[in-house]
């Protein structure tokens, strides 16, 4: 806090200094109905000299006494002129104009008026989000946008990156995720480590009109993220300072000591018995871990009572810092922005920083040429003790039961006789295994733009994205049971070259509004990996693979693609009124096969404002009507397993033996896949159907939405003749299909002195297989060796397969009239015949459930009056289940259990809840059933933000301060589910066909509450 | 103005440059292509030994399981182990079981191998025409080892003697087993014109003109018998005189010497699969494989295998007393992980021999043809062409016979042709136990059946052996799920 107090004070001698012959205006600038815009420019007219508005739409602006007239603009409304008549307050209302809305969207090599659309984008303003704790784009989409869905399949891990879908999952094999543009770059991955501090807005082009321009990338979606630029006007210099506290939200639910031994004591005595034991043995001389300490009962205060969770979880605290400084003249614009984030992890040795630095410079060379650079820098480094691992902390915390002693459980400890000895002790292993990893990342381009002519320009870019990585696991041989340290050291870099070339042609003929883009784009993407494995380290002082005296393996490949790509477009609009759109696309890939590496990806799409209508004219109510239909073809080119080389058929080693005597090894090779030049990108054809409408002096806007998207030529591994020599081979055969309904709605509820806006959004989609390669074979997704779920026509993708179960048996008759499945006893599954043959096994495997939510929603609430400030984000998810892999176990009592088996079946009188089964190992635990599968809907208060914004008098003394303002925030407040643990999971499998998988290795979801301080100067 | 063309000119410029498709035409930098690997003489060089390869699976996975385990060689009680295999002994093979899939790819695999450098290698330059002679004969005689093996699996197969898609493979159907042995007769007739009669150094262990004709004659003795019954003994023996006659093979004094690591390549062998320990991924798995799953591992270096099958009783007591061949070949006690002592579950010992470098991994080549074969094959023709009281064939026995340790037989003991027969697979059976030949060996005599009907009596099974249909196995449920107009086999 020293430092800032330094730099505050630096920065107010530098703009504290003002002349005299100046004087103070104020005043607030407003929309029609009376909203106070925040961020709108004021300037003075004629210079560079301005400000913006603050967070309650007010302004301070010092003028010299010759200024004549004010310029105020703002996204989205018209410019207005006012003239400074010796008033020292304005009071400034801007207007939208005659169609409505102004503001821009990008929709990938352009921008069009909002009002224009004919495609489904979605558009998330950064602003929305800024007073959160937010470090991801993904957490900052959540709930947000219709259609638009996000998992943190690895829960609250600080610095890791949740999953984000656009209207379903559109793949089997291939990638799900969305292709990510951050300034017109096409990224080369995921948005990992991406500062959020200095995004402006987020839009996802979500239907395959608006994706076609992206072409073989676009099938599951486009989010294009567009950065902060610099306006005309100041130096605006803002600083914005969050520090916070995290605490555990939410972890996996367990027995104490007392519920453990009691349900231990039972299991254990159930399966002795079970198993044909002799009742008079004395309990503790029974056969292993079937042996019960007759202490548990008589002194149980004798043996600790730990909870692993609170051992290893902690509150960590939450900072973050960002500078900006942006302005700008009419011949160059900049901004400037630098953030500093530090996270600890709420388990103990993880954490997250992250620096970063922006900068978007843009200048006018001439009348005819303008320049620019945009630079955006990030450099991460984690700590991370292994944390989700399937045997590591937070699934030990879970499975280690609580008589275990703090330190027991290690090679160097030894184990507790009592309970596994493959449980390690989790708070050892978050003290003893470390990863630090460092990630950097550098996105830069550079662009000319020349005006040939009034209406057309040339734009040329070259970008560049440079990307590295490097991790040093280390694991203690305490902590990997004896068999030896062991280390991991792990980097990666890839270099991904851009050139776009795009001439845009915008003009207007009367009516008539044409908008047209041509060119042709390149890219070059490179990129290295190498991995080395090492043990026989001597201590564990140095961790470094130089210390080991054994290297078990050391590998380095190389891998890369290249895309050559046309595109076009023309949005033609007649009157504002008819609107069409056509585009067009074609990609060359090195990815496919000679046959099929070039592709079309066109898209048409058209809108009606029909509130422009003649016909309408009397309903005054109606601000904004408007229909659009769209249909597109998009393509997805991430093909299975990463593998930029799909269609060519690879050598594998096959070596053999020749010489005389014991002879010598030689080496040979063989094909070891197919050569496929037919092979290409999976294809998606969808049809979006909506309708925009604005009423009440726009007060209530809404837009609903429906769409079809069909995805074909989906790349499956399905079986072919084994006399070609192979026996599988992908092919692009599937079929799938996503349908949905999406509506949004932002209303001003109130709009006097005390505000009110509501901002909602729900989602249904339907994702259904249509078609599995030749045979329609149904796929398997397996999961810790047994089958867990089934990709089938008709289902959607992975749903859950397991045997359903009716309920508990209670007596010995219920068993008797059944059918079973082994052994079954009161008190076991009644599982269902689904095939009615009288017998239990795995032909009675239903599809019982998927991880696909019927609903997604998101509301926000935000409430203002004077300068205080309110605002509630709530999100949920509804219909979707989750499959607990650990559930599978027959640990019992060897480890501890979920709470859920406090309401186990004790006896026909004590039946617990009909749905857990009585304490004994049987063969029910194995056995794939429902009994894994929970229900994963929830909603959650995502978070609460309070805020004051000083008024303009207090600072008005200190020069230079334009603008304070403090803030409380609460992330993560409460959540509602139905698991026992993280329901959003998937930390064990998330892939396609397997998805929402939890091995109770997910880290803990945090509550999080801030302070922030933000500060604005000029 | 002037500015505008150059930018003309310039955008112009880099549209051309960027039309070109060499632009997308990407080698992979990690990937070995086999994009113009056959056109090579490195490269065929390297696929021939990747065609060797083919065999070194085909011999540790499947034929033990094919063929010894379908025996009367190998009972394993259910107790023991409850994987797949039982339904190989108990007579009891659906169309579904996986590792049918593995019996028909596997072949289909290394058949493909073979076809590639066979469809490539005329376009190659090769300085020495011989070398390029000896490939083609390479090829074909692997390819008809394959096609042998497929062909007593499951009957007439689709013959493949191309590199085929997909869509092609679909197109092909079944051969008629006539069509099937007569593409392996004439692949053999290739491989004996091309093949050299040795080889030294480097090359010891490939295939030599005397493996091809042993082969060739295997094959023309098994065409012989069931199903086709055509007669080519006549034929079969002169391509054994042929072996015989070069001297270049002897047949070993000691019964042990002939799995000794000091003979490896020595002259018993005509034709062996070679494996060499300590050197990764080219050491032989089968006496892991064979040895019980709970060996102690000072009684067994480095443990054995859940899938180890267990010795007949009904092979123990076929033994004459004083067979050198049951104690090298049959481990009849051995002591588990807790120290007791088994003697109920007799394993085969048979080529553990030497020391393995890791579990699976031993040096001891497996035997296709070893010379005792060629002359006991001989034999047999020279009694099928006509029985000879004292003849070379009665001798050919007794040689084998005396250096198993037992007595020889006299013309009074094989009085006739059929006495002979008899004496004859009994020796076979012996010599050759866990060598994967009894199976085949019964069918080709057709004995197989009222044999197997017997065997399986003992556990209270007989009725699982219904017809001569069980001879051969079910065509795999996925090939005719992937073919439509494969046909299945009879009886399944």
């Amino acid at each position: 806090m020293k430092q800032i107090f330094y730099s505050l004070v630096l920065l107010l001698l530098c703009f504290g200094i003002a002349s005299a012959q100046q004087r103070v205006i104020e005043g607030i600038v407003k929309d029609e109905n009376g909203n106070s815009l925040v961020g709108a420019n004021v300037v003075v007219l004629g210079s560079d000299h301005g400000t913006v508005t603050n967070a309650s739409g007010h302004f301070t602006l010092v003028i010299n006494k010759g200024d004549r007239n004010l310029k105020v603009s703002y996204l989205g409304f018209q410019d207005k002129n006012v003239a400074l008549a010796g008033q020292d307050f304005l009071d400034i209302v801007l207007s939208q104009g005659a169609v409505g809305l102004k503001e821009v969207v990008a929709i990938g090599y352009g921008n069009i008026k909002k009002a224009n659309l004919t495609n489904a984008v979605a558009e998330m303003k950064m602003e929305k989000v800024k007073d959160r704790p937010i470090t991801d784009i993904g957490n900052a989409l959540a709930g947000q946008l219709a259609g638009v869905r996000v998992q943190s399949a690895d829960g609250g891990l600080p610095g890791s990156t949740p999953g984000i879908t656009v209207r379903g999952i559109g793949s089997i094999n291939g990638g799900t995720g969305p292709l990510y543009v951050v300034d017109g770059i096409p990224l080369r991955g995921g948005l990992s480590n991406l500062n959020t501090s200095d995004i402006a807005s987020i839009e996802v082009l979500k239907d395959a009109a608006s994706a076609a321009i992206y072409g073989s990338r676009g099938s599951n979606g486009v989010v294009m993220i567009t950065t902060k630029q610099g306006k005309e006007g100041g130096p605006v210099i803002n600083l914005d300072v969050q520090t916070g506290l995290q605490s555990v939200l939410k972890t996996y639910e367990v027995m104490n000591r007392d519920q453990w031994i009691d349900f231990a004591i039972a299991e254990r005595t159930n399966t002795y018995l079970l198993n044909g034991g002799d009742p008079s043995v004395p309990i503790q001389d029974r056969p292993g871990l079937l042996a019960i300490d007759p202490k548990w009962s008589s002194n149980p205060e004798s043996f600790p009572d730990n909870n692993w969770a609170n051992l290893i979880y902690r509150r960590a605290p939450f900072q973050r810092y960002h500078l900006s400084v942006s302005g700008g003249s009419d011949k160059t614009k900049y901004y400037f922005g630098a953030e500093y984030l530090n996270q600890e992890g709420l388990m103990i040795n993880s954490g997250y920083k992250r620096y970063s630095l922006l900068a978007n410079v843009e200048s006018h060379l001439n009348k005819r040429i303008s320049v620019g650079l945009n630079l955006n820098a990030n450099i991460a480094s984690a700590t991370n003790p292994d944390a989700e691992n399937l045997g590591g902390p937070v699934s030990r915390a879970v499975l280690l039961p609580p008589i275990v002693g703090i330190d027991q459980n290690t090679a160097a400890t030894g184990s507790n006789p009592w309970v596994l000895s493959a449980l390690v002790n989790p708070l050892e292993w978050a003290k003893q295994v470390t990863d630090p990893s460092n990630d950097s990342r550098v996105l830069s381009s550079l662009f000319a733009q020349i005006n040939i002519i009034d209406g057309l320009t040339f734009k040329s870019t070259v970008s560049v994205e440079l990307q590295n990585s490097r991790d040093n696991y280390y694991m203690t041989n305490s902590i990997n049971r004896g068999k030896g340290s062991t280390a991991d050291f792990a980097t990666g870099m890839s270099v991904n070259l851009l050139s776009d070339n795009i001439f845009t042609y915008d003009n207007t003929f009367g009516k008539s509004h044409i908008n047209a883009i041509a060119g042709f784009t390149a890219q070059k993407i490179d990129e290295q990996s190498n991995d080395a494995q090492a043990t026989g380290f001597p201590n564990d002082a140095v961790r470094t693979l130089n210390a080991a005296t054994q290297i078990l393996s050391a590998s380095s490949s190389a891998s890369g693609s290249r895309l050559l790509s046309y595109l076009a477009r023309a949005i033609y609009s007649y009157n504002d009124r008819y609107l069409f759109t056509a585009s067009i696309r074609r990609d060359g890939s090195s990815k496919f096969g000679r046959n099929n590496q070039w592709g079309w990806f066109p898209s048409v799409s058209a809108g009606w404002r029909i509130s422009d209508e003649n016909f309408m004219k009397g309903l005054s109510s109606i601000n904004n009507l408007k229909l659009r239909v769209s249909y597109g073809l998009t393509g997805n080119n991430s093909f299975p397993g990463s593998n930029d080389f799909p269609s060519i058929g690879a050598l594998a080693q096959a070596n053999y033996v020749f010489g005389s005597g014991l002879g010598d090894k030689q080496i040979g090779l063989r094909q070891s896949t197919l050569s496929n030049s037919d092979l290409t990108w999976e294809k998606d054809k969808s049809v979006d159907l909506g309708l925009d409408i604005a009423i009440l002096n726009n007060r209530i806007s809404a837009s609903l939405d429906f769409y079809d998207r069909l995805t074909y030529g989906l790349l499956l591994n399905v079986p072919i003749p084994q006399i070609t020599g192979f026996s599988n081979a992908y092919q692009n055969v599937g079929k799938v299909d996503n349908k949905g309904i999406e509506f949004e709605v932002n209303a001003h509820a109130l709009t006097g002195k005390f505000k009110w806006d509501i901002s909602a959004n729900i989602s249904h989609n339907k994702n259904t297989v249509k078609q599995l390669g030749p045979e329609n074979t149904p796929i398997p997704g397996i999961v810790r060796g047994t089958i867990m779920s089934l990709t089938k026509v008709g289902n959607p993708i992975g749903a859950y397969y397991l045997i359903p179960i009716l309920g508990i048996f209670q007596t010995q008759d219920e068993v008797d009239n059944s059918p079973v499945s082994k052994r079954e006893n009161p008190g076991d599954f009644k599982y269902k015949d689904s095939n009615g043959d009288g017998v239990i096994n795995d032909d009675d495997r239903e599809i019982v459930g998927h991880n696909n939510p019927d609903f997604t929603w998101g509301m926000g609430n935000s409430f203002q009056y004077k300068n205080l400030s309110l605002s509630i984000f709530v999100d949920g998810v509804w219909g979707n289940s989750l499959l607990c892999s650990s559930m599978a176990g027959e640990g019992q009592s060897r480890q501890n259990q979920l709470s859920l088996y406090l309401d186990r079946w004790k006896s026909p009188e004590d039946p617990g809840n009909g749905k857990v089964p009585r304490a004994a190992i049987t063969d029910n635990l194995t056995t794939a059933s429902t009994f894994w599968m929970f229900n994963a809907s929830y909603w959650r208060i995502q978070n609460i933000s309070l805020g004051y914004a000083f008024p303009d008098q207090i600072f008005h003394k200190v020069k230079g301060i334009s603008d304070v303002r403090v803030y409380l925030s609460c992330e993560n407040v409460a959540s509602f589910d139905h698991y026992y643990g993280v329901p959003e999971t998937g930390a064990q499998s998330n892939s396609p066909l397997a998805p929402g998988i939890d091995g109770m290795t997910t880290y803990p979801l945090a509550r999080t509450f801030t302070l922030g301080l933000n500060l604005s100067f000029k | 103005m002037k500015n505008k063309h150059y930018i003309t000119i310039l955008v112009l410029s880099l549209l051309w440059s960027a039309c070109s498709d060499k632009f997308i035409d990407l080698t992979p930098p990690s990937i070995n292509s086999a994009e113009g690997f056959f056109t090579t003489k490195d490269g065929i060089d390297q696929a021939i030994i990747g065609a060797y390869n083919g065999l070194r699976t085909e011999v540790s996975n499947f034929s033990e399981l094919m063929n010894e385990e379908r025996s009367d060689n190998v009972w394993t009680p259910s107790i023991v182990s409850t994987y797949n295999d039982l339904s190989v002994q108990k007579f009891l093979v659906s169309s579904s079981e996986p590792f049918l899939d593995d019996a028909w790819s596997d072949p289909y695999d290394v058949i493909h191998r073979c076809n590639l450098v066979l469809g490539n290698i005329g376009d190659v330059a090769f300085t020495d025409s011989t070398l390029k002679r000896q490939y083609i004969g390479e090829m074909e005689f692997i390819r008809s080892l394959m096609y042998f093996d497929l062909v007593r699996y499951f009957g007439g197969v689709p013959l493949v003697t191309k590199s085929v898609t997909p869509d092609e493979a679909v197109q092909i159907k079944r051969a008629t087993v006539q069509e099937t042995y007569d593409l392996i007769v004439s692949d053999l007739k290739g491989a004996v014109n091309r093949l050299p009669t040795s080889y030294t150094g480097t090359d010891a262990g490939r295939a030599t003109k005397y493996a091809a004709e042993g082969l060739l004659a295997r094959v023309y003795i098994t065409m012989s018998g069931y199903p086709l019954k055509t007669q080519m003994w006549s034929a079969a023996k002169n391509l054994l005189e042929d072996i015989i006659s070069s001297g270049q093979f002897q047949f070993l004094p000691a019964y042990s010497d002939v799995f000794s690591l000091a003979n490896e390549n020595g002259r018993q062998c005509v034709f062996y699969v070679q494996f060499k320990a300590g050197v990764n991924d080219v050491g032989n798995p089968v006496p892991t494989r064979n040895a019980a799953n709970d060996v102690s591992a000072s009684t067994f270096p480095f443990g054995g295998s859940p899938d180890a099958p267990i010795v007949s009783q009904d092979l123990i007591d076929s033994y004459e007393p004083g067979d050198v061949r049951f104690t090298q070949d049959i481990r009849t006690k051995w002591v588990d992980k807790s120290g007791d002592t088994v003697t109920n579950e007799p394993t085969i010992r048979k080529f553990a021999v030497g020391q393995p470098a890791k579990s699976s991994d031993w040096d001891i080549n497996w035997p296709v043809i070893r010379y005792a074969d060629v002359l006991m094959m001989y034999a047999e023709c020279l009694n099928e062409l006509g029985y000879e009281a004292n003849g070379k064939a009665l001798e050919i026995l007794n040689k084998v016979r005396t250096r198993a340790g037992l007595v020889p037989k006299t013309a009074a003991d094989i009085p006739n042709q059929e006495a002979f027969r008899v004496a004859m697979q009994n020796e076979r059976r012996h010599e050759f136990a866990f060598e994967n030949q009894r199976w085949n060996d019964l069918v080709r005599t057709d004995m197989a059946l009222d044999v197997m009907k017997n065997f399986l009596n003992g556990f209270g099974m007989a009725g699982n052996i219904k017809s001569r249909d069980q001879y051969i196995y079910p065509i795999p449920l996925q090939v005719l799920q992937v073919n439509p107009s494969m046909t299945q086999n009879a009886g399944y």
